[in-house]
């Protein structure tokens, strides 16, 4: 008889658990020792002294290779709300999106406090429905001469109710306006996240880019995109990589690729934006391998290790601030690089895992966190 | 003591194939409707729920009593599985492969069972997935909307706690989902 799915995936990982018991006997020991049931303590102890042994070797070694021009810290946390989802610095002020409270926060840079708490959401429906609590999800972004909060259904990417975009005056804390976030087909290009630069805000989707022109409150540009591993957009171009290792550069007024380029560095799976004024993206391989890639010849100039699954870039001057994390097994970590070299030349063990957003604010880099506190690296 | 007294944690840090096993039975259904609610496509969402079983049984020795819930660890997986096949366009079947396990055909049966557990409400089913503390606090306080102070008096504890089971809840419902800026 023909087993189900279920069943078969069962009895596969049965015999592997079985498999895996035969192999390595040492590995119930040591769950045993953790859980303070009888074990073999003099071996457990050996091998504790060898890997403090060995830590502190890699230490030593680690010491001696960088030369860290200025060790950053952890200088405060602060708590602003219950939970938070983004972060982004801009008309001297800091910009949280507080997603039990489905509000953004303005925060003070100076005295760490809230200064303004605003509602993004469009008036027709106000308060999301009491049925899940999805509708609270709010992105935000300062930039473009405002700052814009992204609303509505991000959990499920628009597939379950709308998203809008909302426009919020940083003069007064007010929204100005709300744009609906739809293809110009009217498909949902299951909106994500937010970029902006002096000019204009994306909308990044998993199926293509929306552009905004805040001169006029609408979008002015759509690029269409299979889903993949992410995407880059800047002015009038839109970046992504093919599954055969391809970077596409299209063009955001017609849709066309119009540079597309083999990637010489392997496993690329995600791009991030490069450094201000560099003709350079941000290329992940795998989760933690990455690489500063040459646009129009897509040669990798330098490429890191960063050792834990990266989250999320940020720049400040000549230096690359890269988010890593770990979780759920230990404290994310905030590796600095040369944005030139990849060197690294600095890293902060974080306080939590999981933190969700970091940007600059002022002289001082602030990482939200998902228990809606805020730590400040400096 | 019975087998439904037995907690997810327990059977994790074991490590025999029988309390993997349990563990497995106990947490496939949600796994599936995880993966079929957000890829519509009964076979990746088969690929994806043995890698991720398989990953969970290679690194359980990895997980820790008391920093998260054994549910929250192992939807962490999930979630990053299914960003992996996102970006990848197919699911890998790494650790399929390091502990020997072969692919599963689905049968016609497989798909329809695969589909309807996707036909579920996304946040409740993922509100369903919350440890039972965090699940009350985000049930009481975000779509009940009742405030810190009176969920903290009924629950016999504070106000702090309360806050607390909240924003953990909530942060890990959206690590299941895999949001990633």
């Amino acid at each position: 008889m023909n087993q189900d799915y279920v069943t078969q995936l069962r009895l596969q990982l049965r015999e592997a658990a079985l498999r895996e018991e035969r192999r390595s006997p040492l590995a119930g020991r040591a769950a045993r020792v953790r859980r303070g049931l009888p074990g073999p303590a003099p071996l457990a102890a050996a091998l504790a002294l060898a890997l403090f042994a060995l830590a502190i070797a890699l230490g030593v070694l680690q010491l001696r290779s960088d030369s860290e021009p200025v060790k950053p810290r952890v200088i405060q946390t602060f708590r602003v709300a219950d939970n938070l989802l983004s972060l982004s610095g801009g008309f001297g002020a800091a910009w949280a999106s507080d997603t039990v409270a489905g509000r953004v926060l303005r925060i003070d840079p100076k005295t760490r406090k809230v200064t303004a708490r605003i509602d993004p959401s469009p008036p027709s429906t106000g308060r999301a429905a009491p049925t899940a609590p999805a509708p609270a999800d709010v992105q935000v972004i300062a930039g473009a001469g405002a700052v814009w909060a992204l609303t509505g259904d991000l959990l499920t990417s628009g597939s379950q109710g709308p998203v809008e975009l909302a426009r919020i005056d940083p003069r007064t804390n007010r929204v100005v306006t709300h744009i609906p976030m739809r293809s110009p087909s009217g498909d949902n290009f299951a909106p994500q996240f937010l970029v902006a630069d002096d000019r204009y805000v994306w909308v990044i989707g998993g199926q293509g880019a929306l552009r905004i022109d805040p001169a006029r409150n609408a979008a002015d540009r759509f690029v269409a995109y299979a889903p993949g591993g992410g995407t880059v957009a800047e002015g009038e171009r839109v970046w992504t990589f093919t599954p055969d290792a391809r970077l596409r550069e299209l063009d955001a007024r017609s849709g066309r690729v119009v540079h597309e380029v083999r990637l010489n560095f392997q496993g690329i799976e995600h791009l991030f934006p490069g450094p201000p004024g560099a003709l350079g993206l941000l290329g992940l391989a795998g989760s933690t391998d990455l690489a500063l890639i040459d646009r129009n010849s897509g040669t990798a100039l330098w490429h890191a290790d960063l050792g834990d699954d990266l989250r999320a870039v940020t720049y400040e001057g000549d230096d690359l601030w890269a988010h890593v994390s770990r979780a759920p097994d230990g404290p994310d970590r905030l590796v600095r690089l040369d944005a030139g070299t990849g060197r690294r030349t600095g890293e902060v063990k974080l306080r939590n895992t999981d933190a969700v957003a970091l940007d600059r604010i002022g002289d001082e880099l602030w990482i939200a966190e998902p228990g809606g506190t805020i730590s400040v690296v400096r | 003591m019975r087998a439904t007294d037995v907690t997810d944690e327990q059977l994790l840090t074991a490590c025999d194939a029988a309390s993997f096993e349990r563990f497995y039975v106990r947490h496939v259904d949600a796994v599936l409707a995880y993966f079929s609610r957000r890829t519509r496509d009964a076979e990746l969402t088969a690929d994806l729920c043995a890698e991720t079983f398989a990953a969970a049984l290679a690194s359980r020795q990895r997980f820790r009593p008391g920093e998260a819930p054994a549910t929250a660890w192992l939807f962490g997986i999930a979630a990053k599985k299914l960003a992996d096949a996102q970006r990848k366009g197919y699911a890998e079947r790494r650790m399929q492969r390091r502990l020997g396990m072969e692919r599963i055909e689905l049968s016609d049966a497989d798909i329809a069972r695969i589909d309807r557990l996707g036909e579920g409400d996304d946040a409740r089913a993922w509100l369903e997935q919350l440890a039972p503390d965090q699940r009350a606090a985000v049930r009481a306080h975000v779509i009940d909307e009742r405030p810190y102070g009176e969920i903290a008096g009924e629950l016999h504890t504070s106000e702090v706690v309360v806050r607390k089971r909240v924003s953990r809840g909530l942060a890990a419902m959206r690590t299941r989902i895999g949001v990633r800026r």
